[in-house]
């Protein structure tokens, strides 16, 4: 049987970023060889393992071998470019690395399937990584970046995606660790479906990359690039209401109504709430607010000093409620509320085994 | 089983044959834990009971206390877990809830447990079970071990949400 083939060029120390290393240069790391498999080229790498500095962070770990990191400049855990700390289809379209310019997140090259595809990329990287074309290329870009790659890229570490993940027993109600347990009590970001949908090889490909997707979106709003600009959808055809958000306060609700007027709305469909710059309109039928939003779409100035504001679906009310993190006596009294659950805490008996629930105190 | 025999024998002196109820307690202690449902456990979690049962048999021979020929036969005929009990003796690690939580070579980095960290010396999300043993603190001024299966007392939660 042969042996997995590994990368050759295996340097003593990962490829990383400086925020996924953590605030703190001293870290601890482990290294085992071949201990995993590469999330892109799905051969066995040495994988090194660490945890940052901070307040609940987790441990980390290279997912992707030094040769594919290598060969798109990118760190070997986060997939952010090294010099910008950009997602890969962001960075590839503004150096033109990527696709054709009318299908720019299409990516330079197409996710390989098939094993024999994916054994010949990765061998193909190897050649380009050991004979330092790929060096020479992305050495140049951090001198040679167009203004937007400044703009986009991000200046200061942010050390959010080195906490520790959120708890799934908490979210459901049923986390018996209580005080001591070493996830997140928090709840999932719940609007950005699309983003908590990634998937390693589309970001290292820069292939159906949301966050990509966004960064470029905002990029084009911010250039009035309109063809760029991704209208929001809405699956559900009951919601009929927009949500309006960055309203100057000199805007009023009189000149929301006649904005909206034109598309069905009437002026008590109208919800401006002033004081936090943001408003609900509502219109008789989903088709309608969809009309609404796809004309005035990064396009709608309000206010004396006609000030762009943003254009969103609205969620609904319970969607909106529920947006805020539950405090534990909330989720505590999920719990109890559930009638399938007993009400009485049994108390920690003398057999060293009872597990008594250990309620986390607010 | 075999204790019975050996605390059975004539060469066995009397106050090592008047712990017998110690080691019954012990063996309800195994009996519970081989009996309980493990689908609901993380994997580490089934070995914390081995470790807190063992503490609790040998301790409570310790604090009972046995004369030195006593405790030669026990540790002779492997009653008691000899290299617990020594280590109880040495300062700083008298209250120590294993020696698995001192053995080096048990860590990915070569360290002692957390465990055995005074609470005062943790950040607060380090205030946690060890991973091996399941102990919280067995630090002597924390007047540990503080196990993960107990109501986390006041001198534990001063240190979690400092």
């Amino acid at each position: 049987m042969q042996e997995a083939p590994t990368p050759a060029s295996t340097p003593s120390f990962p490829l990383l970023c400086e925020t996924c290393l953590g605030p703190n240069r001293c870290v601890r790391m482990t290294r085992d060889e071949r201990g995993r498999a590469c999330k892109v080229c799905e051969r066995p790498f040495l994988e090194f393992r660490w945890k940052p500095d901070g307040a609940n962070t987790r441990h980390k770990k290279t997912e992707i071998c030094s040769t594919c990191a290598r060969a798109k400049n990118v760190c070997q855990t986060c997939m952010f470019d090294l010099n910008f700390g950009l997602p890969v289809a962001v960075r590839d379209q503004l150096f033109g690395l990527g696709g054709a310019p009318d299908a720019p997140l299409a990516g330079g090259s197409t996710i390989p399937q098939s094993q024999k595809m994916l054994e010949y990329a990765a061998m193909k990287n190897e050649e380009a990584v050991l004979d330092g074309s790929v060096a020479k290329l992305y050495d140049s870009q951090a001198s040679n970046a167009p203004i937007l790659a400044h703009q986009l890229a991000r200046r200061d570490p942010k050390y959010d995606r080195n906490r520790a993940h959120v708890c799934s027993f908490f979210v459901k109600g049923e986390c018996k660790r209580g005080i001591y347990c070493p996830y997140r009590h928090d709840m999932p970001a719940s609007d950005k479906s699309s983003l908590s949908d990634q998937k390693f090889k589309n970001r290292y490909y820069g292939v159906d990359d949301p966050l990509a997707a966004n960064i470029l979106s905002r990029a084009a709003e911010k250039r009035n690039d309109a063809s760029q600009v991704t209208i929001p959808s809405c699956d559900d055809n009951t919601v009929r209401s927009l949500y309006v958000g960055g309203i100057p306060s000199t805007c009023t609700a009189g000149e929301l109504v006649n904005t909206f007027k034109a598309f069905g709305a009437d002026s008590e469909g109208v919800r401006l709430v002033s004081e936090r710059g943001f408003a609900f309109v509502d219109f008789q039928t989903h088709d309608q607010a969809s009309a609404a939003l796809h004309a005035l779409h990064n396009r709608l100035e309000l206010g004396a000093e006609r000030k762009r504001v943003s254009l969103n679906w609205a969620k609904s009310r319970a969607a909106g409620a529920k947006r805020g993190r539950p405090t534990d006596s909330e989720a505590r009294g999920a719990r109890e509320r559930d009638p399938k659950r007993p009400t009485t805490v049994p108390l920690p008996s003398e057999s060293p085994t009872q597990l008594g629930s250990l309620p986390r105190k607010p | 089983m075999s204790w019975r025999v050996k605390l059975a024998q004539k060469t066995a002196p009397a106050d090592v044959q008047a712990l017998q109820d110690l080691f019954e307690r012990h063996d309800a202690a195994v009996r519970v834990l081989m009996e309980e449902d493990i689908s609901k456990k993380m994997r580490a979690e089934l070995q914390w009971g081995v470790h807190r049962a063992n503490y609790e048999k040998n301790r409570s021979i310790y604090e009972r206390g046995v004369s030195e020929r006593g405790m030669r036969y026990l540790v002779k005929h492997n009653l008691v877990d000899a290299k617990l009990i020594a280590k109880w003796k040495k300062p700083g690690y008298e209250r120590l809830c294993s020696t698995a939580a001192v053995t080096t070579s048990n860590t990915n980095m070569g360290t002692v447990s957390i465990c055995r960290v005074p609470l005062r010396c943790r950040q607060p999300e380090q205030v946690r079970p060890s991973v091996l043993t399941g102990c919280v603190t067995c630090a002597t001024e924390d007047d540990g071990p503080i196990w993960w299966n107990e109501e986390p007392p006041e001198r534990v939660l001063t240190w979690v949400f400092c």
